[in-house]
């Protein structure tokens, strides 16, 4: 380990921030405030990203800070469970799943491909295949409480 | 069988004489077609063409997506779902579904053996 790797180093950090809508403290305030990171900074340049995002949509962020206190972020599109609750059209997931308890919403197999365009675009799903992506819908749906139909 | 005579020099058993043939017929793809794969069962969508597809879309300037007739997706979209295709796929083994789920009894009867009390 040299001298210098310290000095190098960056600290990854997720967060999943409401689009248009940022600075609340405790979700990023303390968590970027500990990497010495001004918030508020974060904040314009978040909103500012995502002005043509729907306010309020969910957004999974990764902000990657340097050593130097300096911080880029990538931000990818919103949680599978947000898609399917809305394609749903119920405001929470189950509370229990299984044999002996009903679903909670349905989807059919068309919103699941779309869902699964959707995600393809992101980064971390490169080597999957679109038939992969729409198994890992179902199972995220089969995980909620949601049937998915034909 | 003029190629046979090609080979006057060699004895031809009857045997090899067969093997010969067969090695050729394989080589003009002279062979029964291959067993189709079982024609996936497309159960009629719930969400014929032209429904709007709520929910999708999360951008400020987009629109839904509309549903496309069901021929214009894939034949594997309405495999992912079907229990009978996922039951076929752990019967058969040459496939890896097959030796996991083999795998995943193993491991549980073994920690049912092991987690008894004596």
């Amino acid at each position: 380990m040299s001298k210098k790797a310290p000095a190098a180093a960056a600290s990854l950090l997720r967060l999943v921030v409401p689009a248009g809508k940022a600075t609340p403290s405790p979700p990023i305030g303390p968590a970027l405030g500990q990497r010495g990171v001004k918030s508020m900074d974060f904040c314009k340049q978040f909103n500012d990203r995502t002005k043509n995002v729907e306010v309020g949509t969910p957004l999974p962020v990764l902000i990657t800070v340097k050593g130097d206190r300096t911080f880029t972020f990538v931000t990818k599109s919103p949680p599978t469970s947000f898609f399917l609750k809305r394609a749903a059209g119920i405001e929470k997931g189950a509370t229990n799943i299984g044999k002996e308890h009903p679903f909670v919403g349905k989807v059919n197999l068309k919103q699941v491909y779309e869902i699964a365009k959707i995600k393809q675009a992101d980064d971390g799903m490169g080597h999957l295949s679109l038939k992969g992506i729409c198994s890992g819908v179902i199972g995220s749906a089969k995980s909620m409480g949601i049937e998915v139909v034909a | 069988m003029s190629m046979l005579k090609a080979f006057s020099s060699v004895k031809l058993t009857a045997a090899r004489q067969t093997r010969m043939i067969q090695v050729s017929a394989r080589a003009f793809n002279v062979k029964e077609d291959a067993p189709s794969a079982p024609k996936v069962k497309r159960a009629p969508s719930s969400a014929p063409e032209g429904t709007v597809l709520k929910g999708l879309n999360y951008m400020k300037d987009g629109k839904n997506p509309v549903a496309l007739a069901d021929d214009a997706y894939p034949d594997w979209l309405w495999e992912i779902n079907d229990p009978e295709v996922r039951k076929a796929r752990i019967a058969d083994p040459m496939d890896k579904k097959h030796h996991k789920e083999m795998r995943r009894q193993a491991i549980k009867a073994e920690n049912f053996i092991r987690d008894r009390k004596t």
